[in-house]
């Protein structure tokens, strides 16, 4: 079964469509990325998701049930973590955390111990006295403490240091090894591309591609640096599947269809290959031939 | 309305000083005003004053028509009643607004409700603990009023009476709350249909 189906789902903020048709699915069990720009509609599908908001059209499941209408029992099964953690001025980190594990049915001490110590936080401190970094440890804590099957994470990790960001990943990690889904949603491919199981790109409201990422890099094209043992055949420039190729004697630097790279290694080998490099394309890359490539 | 065990003692918590400052200055106007009153109309002049009181047709027109001068109870009534009612409407429009819609604007309701929490149980807690610090400002005056030596029946009458209109302009915050989208016009429009007056 899956944790998260989302099925054309649209939601409009007045003249603004924040969701435009979007279906997603990401399975029990498994780290999902969900990687988008900034207003893309990330925040927006978690809030439907969460039933603060709800869908104009379409359909939302939720652990098997209707993020909507059946809302506060499904809460007690996950947890959230904001991009911007709002806390209460007056009350401390620990109050907060107690506070929201309370509202899920409650906390585990020692794992609530454990993430203090790892994230090193001190809980002692008011609601005004945390840094941005140390506001989002808060709702990490909290979020994590509870034994719960399902996270959703929106941005979580803005405003932590890479030495908290890789704590983040370790704590992640983990969480997939007792078996619990995750939604992360970033901005940040680094974060997604070493973490999860599966992604899924969202523009404009609507999910592009999703898969696991070796999946996603089958669409992509790979950068390949090869020294030949000839001159390289001009007409290899404008083979099938190669792009942006420059030709300088008997060196080639050209980008090839992931589906073309066979083909176009055997003409290079049959050329004669003193060297070569290939280099797979990172997400970034990926992301941004969404962007260029796909249009607006 | 899960959770809202959990929503109301986090409103208290929240709005326990705001609470507390506007129910002593409320309440501390209403035995001062007693007091001077026993300070000001000895026997001697009690029936020239009262009739010129009684008489000032600019005192009637912002005050009512008195209807006991000649006890110190009677006079406070007339003369810092309406303006404690009025405040204490004012006090819950402020208060339910600042529990809920500012609560949600900074982002901090949010959180909450992605816990198992009724999707209505933020505002009701908010309005709860309104109704809890109204209550407190009618025992307040009903019992200062008794302390300074009023008849305990009118002094609970004058109590209750604050405490529902204050009770009555919780609603109208909580209204107020949900029609707009930011705190500070419902703060505006609550306000703006709170009772005027100029004491
Ligand atoms: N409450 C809201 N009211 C109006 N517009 C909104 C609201 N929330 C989001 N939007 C708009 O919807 C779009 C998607 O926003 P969001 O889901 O926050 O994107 P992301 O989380 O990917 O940055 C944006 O254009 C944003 O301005
Ligand atoms: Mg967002």
């Amino acid at each position: 079964m899956n944790a998260i189906e989302l099925q054309e789902v649209t939601k409009r903020f007045g003249r603004t469509t924040a969701l435009d048709g979007l279906s997603m699915q990401v399975a029990t069990g498994e780290v999902h990325g969900f990687l988008g720009p900034n207003g893309s509609g990330k925040s927006t599908t978690i809030r439907v998701l969460l039933g603060l908001l709800r869908a104009d059209s379409g359909t939302a499941r939720l652990l098997g049930g209707d993020p909507w209408s059946d809302a506060p029992a499904l809460h007690r099964r996950l947890a959230y973590v904001p991009g911007d953690v709002a806390l209460w001025p007056n009350l401390t980190g620990g109050e907060v955390i107690d506070l929201l594990g309370r509202l899920r049915g409650g906390t585990d001490p020692a794992r609530r111990a454990a993430l203090l110590e790892r994230f090193d936080l001190d809980p002692t401190k008011k609601g005004t006295t945390y840094s941005k970094g140390n506001r989002q440890k808060v709702g990490l804590v909290a979020a994590l403490a509870s034994d719960v099957e399902l996270l959703l994470l929106d941005e979580p990790t803005s405003g932590l240091d890479p030495l908290m960001e890789a704590q983040f990943r370790a704590v992640i990690s983990e969480e997939r090894g007792r078996g619990r889904t995750v939604l992360l949603s970033s901005h940040i491919l680094s974060e997604v591309e070493h973490l999860c199981d599966r992604v899924s790109i969202i523009r404009s409201g609507q999910v592009v591609e999703s898969g696991t990422l070796a999946e996603l890099r089958h669409l992509t094209r790979t950068l390949v640096v090869a020294e030949l043992a000839a001159p390289v055949p001009e007409g290899l420039a404008t083979a099938p599947g190669v792009h942006d190729a420059e030709l300088d004697g008997h060196r080639i630097t050209c980008q090839v269809d992931d589906t073309e790279l066979g083909q176009v290694m055997s003409r290079l080998s049959a050329l004669g290959i003193r060297s070569i490099t290939s280099t797979p394309p990172t997400l970034e890359e990926l992301f941004l031939r969404h962007y260029d490539e796909s249009g607006r | 309305m899960t959770g809202l065990g959990s929503l109301v003692r986090l409103a208290l918590r929240r709005s326990r000083w705001f609470y507390l400052a506007w129910v002593l200055a409320l309440t501390s106007v209403v035995p001062l005003t007693a007091a001077a009153y026993e300070q000001i109309v000895d026997p001697g002049n009690a029936d020239l004053l009262i009739a010129t009181m009684t008489n000032n047709p600019t005192m009637r027109a912002m005050l009512g028509p008195p209807v006991d001068l000649t006890s110190a109870g009677g006079f406070t009534v007339w003369r810092v009643g309406t303006f404690v009612a009025a405040m204490s409407g004012i006090m819950a429009v402020l208060g339910v607004v600042r529990s809920t819609r500012a609560e949600e604007e900074d982002g901090r309701t949010e959180l909450l409700r992605s816990g198992a929490t009724g999707r209505h149980a933020p505002l009701v807690a908010g309005v709860l603990v309104t109704l809890l610090a109204c209550a407190a400002l009618g025992v307040a005056v009903a019992a200062s009023m008794t302390a300074v030596g009023e008849p305990v029946a009118g002094s609970v009458a004058f109590g209750a009476g604050l405490a529902l209109v204050g009770a009555t302009f919780a609603g109208v915050g909580a209204v107020a709350a949900q029609l707009t989208a930011s705190a500070r016009t419902a703060k505006a429009l609550g306000l703006w249909t709170s009772p005027r007056h100029t004491p």
